[in-house]
């Protein structure tokens, strides 16, 4: 067996009778057969684990644990694609800090995971190497762009991976792979080495299969760095330690704009059920409002604002210094040869239609009204946040969709409020978690909840109530 | 409204500013995007923020000042055209730009 927690393998570590050699040759073992299932992986780093490996210190705080990257991250001499034919071979010449951070407390890198290229998407169906398929049902997605980070910590094969998160490219695949997916507040982990898609609203997040777990990977991940401008200098508190179950008292809102939306009966019975469970742990809920016509600017706030930033980020994808590169009899030639050639049909038509906001006759009309709205948003999330510690949301209102039925991406203005509602959080910034609250047509389906800026703990207290009354926590999927 | 064939000729304009080229299979579903897009474009339109500023990150960042401009890391010119596909010398190679 090898599908412990961090905290389950921090303890075996310790043992003299536990064979690390051989959990290791079994991790890398079912690495291989999940790899063969789920298509989670773009490269798994074998050689460079047992390199790894020889100098481990098992006494650090995370000495020996196994963990995958999503490949937006920078890793020094391992191939990090972002799931693009565009960066198919690029090798890196630094970690991203979040690496670095990692090796430092001993954490094992065991491989790279699929995504949605350059993160654009929400169902892991774009990535160069295929799509990743649901641990608990192989015939369905486990959504993105983070999918392939979700899969390996849902099949078990590893306790935690990163991922990255924009409008809920972590908190989707979490709910949809019955794990525990976090994205905490902008600027409390540096993005130095991450591959950005939207900066204002992109941030360094995990995937565990308990709170205990998330608790001490994003203490492990938070802090101050100097390469990354927007980091924040404040306290990074003892996480684990202050994790709490009390939450007599604690007021939590729920969005009556967004339960409205909840058309799956099941799901409505659930996300109930949930409240009950608050409720019966002492916790104060009550229904807040956001107006309607607010609610159904999700969606365009974050394609414009997104597509934006990702014209201006993605500029340097320019097929000279790295990356694809076509042949062409001038440098414009190489450049627009490299960019279509290089880059997938969807990541094309996000660019294209940025850079049509982003034109100067179109700039204050589109890009700058999704800014101006975007605030009308934050500050509606500021106002319940004045009489709430958390609002309490569905994670989604279907489970998992088939992968025969996803189409390759496309605009949909009129898409549903609750599958766009996560990306509340990246509008504000606040710490958001979801967590797995049980079973629909033996799919996972989970809540997300969100807490104030930089109130991760109050965020991860009330999980973990949540987590001990109702036993989802440490699951996985190894067949199916 | 525009008609078809001016949306067609305004995103192959935007695509080539863009550094794209779209073939015209491509331009008839960038056109149903083009539509979407602008359909976002209107649902924000319909909301009133006269007096709004526009918000560009989540909240008022506190490291938001220029620092010391001092070397503080340093990676070697070879490493970094390890990655470029044409090298000569300490440069990479592109074709002449004056013939």
């Amino acid at each position: 067996m090898i599908q412990y927690s961090i905290e389950e393998l921090q303890k075996l570590f310790q043992s003299s009778s536990f064979d690390k050699e051989n959990y290791y040759k079994e991790v890398f073992k079912e690495a291989q057969y999940q790899q063969e299932r789920l298509n989670a992986f773009v490269t798994i780093t074998k050689n460079e684990a047992y390199e790894t490996l020889r100098y481990t210190d098992f006494d650090l705080a995370l000495g020996g644990i196994p963990y995958v990257l999503k490949d937006n991250y920078h890793t020094k001499g391992i191939k990090t694609t972002a799931s693009s034919r565009m960066l198919e071979d690029y090798i890196p010449t630094y970690n991203a800090h979040i690496v670095d951070l990692l090796n430092r407390q001993g954490a094992c890198l065991i491989g790279k995971a699929s995504m949605d290229e350059l993160a654009m998407g929400g169902t892991n169906t774009t990535a160069l190497t295929g799509p990743v398929s649901n641990p608990w049902d192989s015939s369905r997605i486990a959504g993105g762009s983070s999918g392939g980070s979700a899969a390996l910590v849902a099949s078990g094969v590893v306790p935690f991976a990163l991922g990255s998160d924009t409008g809920d490219s972590i908190r989707k695949p979490a709910g949809f792979c019955g794990v525990v997916g976090f994205k905490p507040t902008w600027g409390r982990i540096s993005r130095y080495g991450l591959i950005p898609y939207a900066s204002s609203l992109d941030t360094v997040g995990a995937f565990t299969r308990n709170v205990r777990d998330m608790a001490i990977v994003i203490e492990a991940l938070s802090g101050r760095d100097d390469k990354d401008m927007t980091s924040s200098m404040s306290r990074v508190p003892h996480y684990l330690d202050n994790l709490d179950k009390n939450i007599q008292g604690m007021k939590i809102a729920v969005i009556q704009s967004i339960n409205d939306e909840i058309t799956n009966p099941l799901i409505k019975t659930n996300f109930e059920k949930v409240i009950q469970t608050f409720q019966n742990l002492g916790a104060i809920v009550s229904e807040e409002t956001i107006p309607l016509k607010l609610m159904k600017a999700l969606h365009p706030i974050y394609t414009i604002i997104a597509n934006c930033e990702a014209t201006s980020h993605l500029a340097c994808l320019d097929g000279i210094k790295f990356g694809y590169r076509a042949s062409g009899r001038t440098i414009e030639e190489i450049i627009t040869r490299s960019r279509t050639q290089g880059l997938g049909t969807s990541v094309k038509h996000r660019l294209i239609l940025g850079h049509l906001a982003l034109a100067t006759e179109n700039q204050e009309k589109m890009f700058r009204k999704a800014q101006k709205v975007r605030r009308l948003i934050v500050e509606e999330l500021n106002r319940i946040y004045k009489d709430y510690d958390i609002i309490l949301m569905p994670n989604s209102n279907t489970i998992a969709p088939m992968l025969s039925e996803v189409t390759e991406y496309s605009l949909n203005e009129e898409k549903d409020i609750l599958e766009n509602h996560l990306c509340l959080a990246n509008f504000a910034g606040t710490p958001s978690l979801s967590l797995p609250t049980g079973f629909v047509d033996h799919m996972p389906i989970a809540v997300n909840i969100m807490g104030r800026l930089f109130e991760e703990q109050t965020v991860f207290n009330c999980a973990y109530a949540l987590e001990a009354a109702l036993h989802f926590k440490n699951q996985y999927s190894r067949e199916g | 409204m525009i008609c078809i064939d001016a949306k067609k000729n305004l995103l192959k304009e935007i695509s080539h500013q863009a550094m794209f080229d779209v073939s015209d299979n491509d331009l008839i579903d960038l056109v149903k995007e083009y539509d979407s897009f602008m359909k976002c474009v209107a649902i924000l339109e319909s909301i009133e923020t006269s007096d709004i500023t526009p918000l560009i990150y989540p909240y008022e960042i506190e490291t938001n000042f220029l620092r010391e401009d001092c070397i503080v890391h340093e990676t070697h010119h070879r490493d970094i055209l390890k990655n470029a596909k044409m090298t000569q010398d300490c440069y990479i190679k592109v074709p002449k730009v004056v013939k």
